[in-house]
């Protein structure tokens, strides 16, 4: 049976060797490919949409259409975790509280929110290990800056390497450390998954709706020249602001279904312990 | 609506179905009640776009839209014509029906995740729209990932033991598919750059002996015949199609395959085009020999299969053998015919699996099990029977005009294999479904509870409406060829 | 024989990316742990990704992000920024695949108790 998938392998392995005969060589300014549509791209950039980005440009004007549905990509993968693992009634079955002076666990047959509120009792997973300090220090210094960076990233997709989805994905990953580095409960605490599902949804129709908008304006969807008619600027400013609106549109969808897949996939679907 | 609003109905028909589902979703943290009743008005709404697009290009031909005021090759354009444009129809009736007849069942299985699995529903079938109207190869891509992901886990819905585990076989297949697909159309940019499909085909003319053109265009092909579920790929297809929730394979068998079959006819014809296909490289034989394979193959692999929607999956291999074996014939007739059969298969094969699923729920998922089933619910055995009469190809059935018309192309291309199997797997698709008839008509169970299960009015409404479909189509066959399937083989450039 | 070597160095990140692409087909086909098949998938991707970043690859050329003054724009010194944006449309679809997969793996562990496929075959046939 191996022999069967080797020779699979090596036959695919043929066929692309035999494709590649026929390519440019590599970092060939003359090949076809950057010689027929994307020197447009690379001359019409600023004077179209005045963004100096061209990449930023093609993702969120020229082609934000396939951008559009790469978003609703991202939020499909989220909306997958949540139809397929999230299991409303709890498993867990006890609820263990620890008292940090001593640090005696009590254990309570069944649920309970009794001691959530002391200050003396943290409720703790069952499978607890004590959490080090220095990376609880470390992560809650850095979690802010984390996040400023990744505002950053979001809203200098304009000018540097970056955007919506980078960004989105860098304040996703603040939430997930925070998430990891203390309990998931911490992390629901600060944004809960009515919060993630709400935001989620909101992101893409951010997205869609400045398309509409247009629409509705009177152009093609997704055509943000348009949007003069109701902003203050002219309509290559008000592509740059349209982009600007997509790429923040994303970044929440992003962040959102980031949060959500990791919430849902390290807790089976539960969302009563994490990792 | 002006003359200009409506040709925004092409782009409409996709962009708010993706709104109404962002909003289902939404739905299910603010008021869940109001999720199941919000998809269904959406899918109605988006249906009534559908047929107004529909009677638009009927009215006045194809017409492409610049998505974002951009012109191809630059941007992205949809092309719509009026084969795409019905089968976008056909795609949001099937939801519809298969909707309104199974909301409880939802309901009942899926509980509190209901407004996340409508919402998957709506993407789904909004994604295939996508693929049908676009005139990009790479944002073909972007939605058919999309109508997998959530085929993925609409498929995964179901027997808890089984479904899981054939969708995440399906992943990989159809991962290997879709990555074989992005690779071929990587194959197209660097031999020309360009991504628009009318593009690429003016500018593959001008090279049509390059190597990397034609590993494209096997990789291509490969991938789209991965998740076609033709013959040697289809591996994946019975599996995910048995174990999943009933209402879910009615959706995805007849739409999925189908609407991956038109893509081939779109990239063969439109993309590479007749004579780089059929006279440089000899697609012709390579289909006819899959689509013979697929079709003997499925005929006689259904006759052994004990489980009643497994039997129709295989029935699903050998309509999907039709359609290729048409396209390896390669004469107009052919073509015809297999476009034809295309469309009636939409209606056929989601007939036979609506109406095949209330027969499981009422008696059981094996075939000794519909003993008696005729008399318990003889109305869904019924429309199960006229569904079936139409996949064996009974005269005035949608299915026969389909076949009629291949049989007719492969004779004039003196092409016996694919005439031999056309005869040979209409007989045994009536041996197979007539073995189903005896155990439901003849046999009697020794307790014979009659009348059939709890079933709401509309889950009878919708089952009739399936029905309705397969009589309507193959009484307008003969208007869907003269309007929809000519223009579009005339714009092939098919004598 | 020089030739031959141009040939094969001028092309080098191809034949880089049709090894990683096969060691992923391997893995995805041959593979009996779901895991590894799961993280196959995604070398896989990964080695499409690749493909499409050297294509839009010119020598000498650097990010394409403009100056604000620079009126006449020399293409050559900028690379390709299709490739990018699409590669961009790929790597969000393969993550969303692979967190896809992995809640089916959850689901399927959480039904056999295993993720070795010869065994849930062996499971699903009882």
């Amino acid at each position: 049976m191996r022999y069967l998938y080797l020779l699979l392998v090596v036959l695919s392995a043929s066929v692309l060797f035999y494709a590649t005969l026929d390519f440019p060589q590599w970092g060939d300014p003359n090949s076809p490919a950057s010689l027929h549509v994307s020197p447009v791209y690379l001359q019409r950039s600023l004077e179209d949409t005045s963004v100096p980005n061209v990449v930023t440009s093609v993702l969120a004007d020229y082609r934000g259409y396939d951008t559009m549905f790469e978003t609703t990509v991202i939020f499909t993968a989220g909306l997958a975790c949540f139809v397929l693992l999230r299991v409303f009634a709890p498993k867990m079955k006890d609820t263990y509280y620890r008292h940090i002076q001593s640090g005696v666990v009590l254990h309570i047959k069944g649920q309970t929110t009794l001691l959530d509120g002391s200050r003396d009792f943290e409720r703790i997973d069952s499978r607890w290990v004590p959490a080090d300090i220095i990376l609880k220090t470390i992560s809650r210094f850095l979690i802010p800056f984390i996040q400023l960076f990744a505002l950053y990233v979001v809203a200098h997709g304009h000018h540097s390497p970056g955007g919506g989805f980078q960004g989105g994905v860098i304040l996703g990953a603040s939430i997930i450390l925070l998430s990891i580095s203390f309990d998931l409960r911490t992390g629901l605490e600060k944004i809960h998954e009515r919060g993630l599902g709400l935001f989620s949804a909101t992101g893409v129709f951010i997205y869609t709706g400045i398309g509409a908008l247009c629409l509705i304006l009177g152009k093609e969807f997704l055509n943000y020249g348009v949007l003069s008619k109701i902003l203050p600027v002219d309509p290559v400013m008000a592509r740059s602001l349209g982009i600007f609106g997509v790429e923040v549109g994303v970044a929440i969808t992003v962040m959102a279904v980031m949060v959500s897949i990791y919430n849902y996939v390290s807790s089976e679907g539960r969302l009563d312990e994490g990792l | 609506m002006s003359g200009t609003m409506t040709y925004h109905f092409s782009v409409i028909l996709v962009t708010f179905g993706l709104l109404l589902s962002f909003i289902t979703y939404a739905m299910t943290w603010i008021k869940r009640s109001l999720c199941l009743p919000f998809a269904v008005l959406s899918i109605g709404f988006l249906s009534y776009c559908s047929f107004s697009l529909f009677i638009l290009v009927i009215e006045r031909g194809p017409f492409e839209y610049y998505l974002g005021g951009w012109p191809p090759p630059i941007g992205i354009a949809y092309y719509i014509d009026e084969l795409n444009a019905f089968l976008s129809l056909l795609v949001y009736l099937v939801a519809l029906i298969n909707l309104l007849c199974n909301r409880e069942r939802f309901l009942e299985k899926q509980g509190d995740r209901i407004g996340g699995t409508m919402a998957l529903y709506i993407l789904f079938i909004t994604g295939l729209n996508g693929i049908l109207l676009t005139a990009d190869l790479f944002n073909l891509y972007v939605l058919l990932e999309i109508a997998s992901l959530t085929g993925y886990a609409l498929l995964a819905i179901g027997d808890k033991r089984q479904a899981p585990f054939a969708s995440l076989n399906y992943v990989f297949l159809g991962t290997i598919g879709a990555c074989f697909y992005l690779l071929g159309v990587g194959y197209l940019y660097i031999k020309t750059g360009s991504l628009n499909m009318q593009d690429v085909s003016r500018l593959i003319t001008q090279i049509p002996k390059s190597p990397t053109i034609l590993s494209g265009f096997i990789f291509i092909l490969i991938g789209i015949w991965i998740k076609m579920g033709l013959f040697p790929f289809h591996i994946w297809l019975p599996r995910a199609y048995t174990n999943t929730f009933g209402p879910i394979s009615s959706l995805i068998a007849p739409l999925g395959t189908k609407v991956m079959a038109y893509v081939i006819f779109r990239v063969i014809l439109f993309v590479f085009g007749k004579e780089f296909s059929f006279e440089i490289y000899s697609l012709g034989h390579v289909a006819t020999l899959f689509g013979v394979a697929a079709i003997l193959y499925g005929a006689i692999t259904a006759l052994r299969q004990t489980d009643l929607r497994r039997m129709l999956c295989f029935v699903v291999i050998t309509e999907i053998g039709y359609i290729v074996a048409g396209l390896g014939v390669g004469n107009i007739n052919a073509i015809r015919g297999s476009l034809l059969h295309l469309l009636n298969d939409v209606a056929m094969t989601f007939c036979l699996f609506l109406s095949a699923d209330h027969l499981i729920v009422n008696t059981g998922t094996k075939i000794e099990e519909l003993k008696g089933v005729f008399q318990k619910t003889p109305f869904g055995s019924s429309i199960y029977v006229l569904a079936s009469l139409s996949v064996i190809g009974i005269p005035p059935s949608p299915g026969f005009f389909g076949k009629w018309y291949l049989l007719q192309g492969s004779l004039e291309a003196q092409n016996f294999w694919v005439f031999g199997a056309i005869l040979l797997s209409s007989l045994l698709n009536t041996v197979l479904f007539f073995r189903t008839f005896e155990e439901g008509y003849y046999h009697h169970t020794e307790s014979p509870s009659y009348g059939p299960k709890k079933t709401s009015l509309s889950a009878y409404g919708g089952i009739l409406a399936s029905g309705l479909l397969v009589v309507l189509m193959g009484l307008l066959a003969h208007p869907i060829v003269g309007h929809i399937v000519d223009p579009f083989l005339l714009r092939a450039r098919l004598p | 024989m020089d030739s031959i070597l141009e040939f094969i160095v001028g092309r080098y990140n191809y034949w880089l990316y049709i090894l990683l692409m096969m060691i992923g087909l391997y893995a995805m086909i041959s593979k009996n742990n779901l895991t590894k098949k799961i993280v196959g998938m995604n070398i896989f991707q990964t080695a499409i990704i690749l493909f499409y970043i050297s294509i839009g690859f010119k020598k000498g050329g650097t990010i394409p992000i403009l100056e604000h003054t620079s009126h006449a724009v020399e293409v050559s010194h900028f690379v390709n920024p299709l490739p990018h944006v699409l590669m961009l449309t790929a790597i969000v679809v393969s993550v969303s695949t692979f967190g896809v997969a992995l809640a089916l793996a959850i689901m399927i562990y959480r039904e056999h108790g295993t993720l070795e496929e010869d065994e849930i075959l062996k499971c699903l046939e009882q």
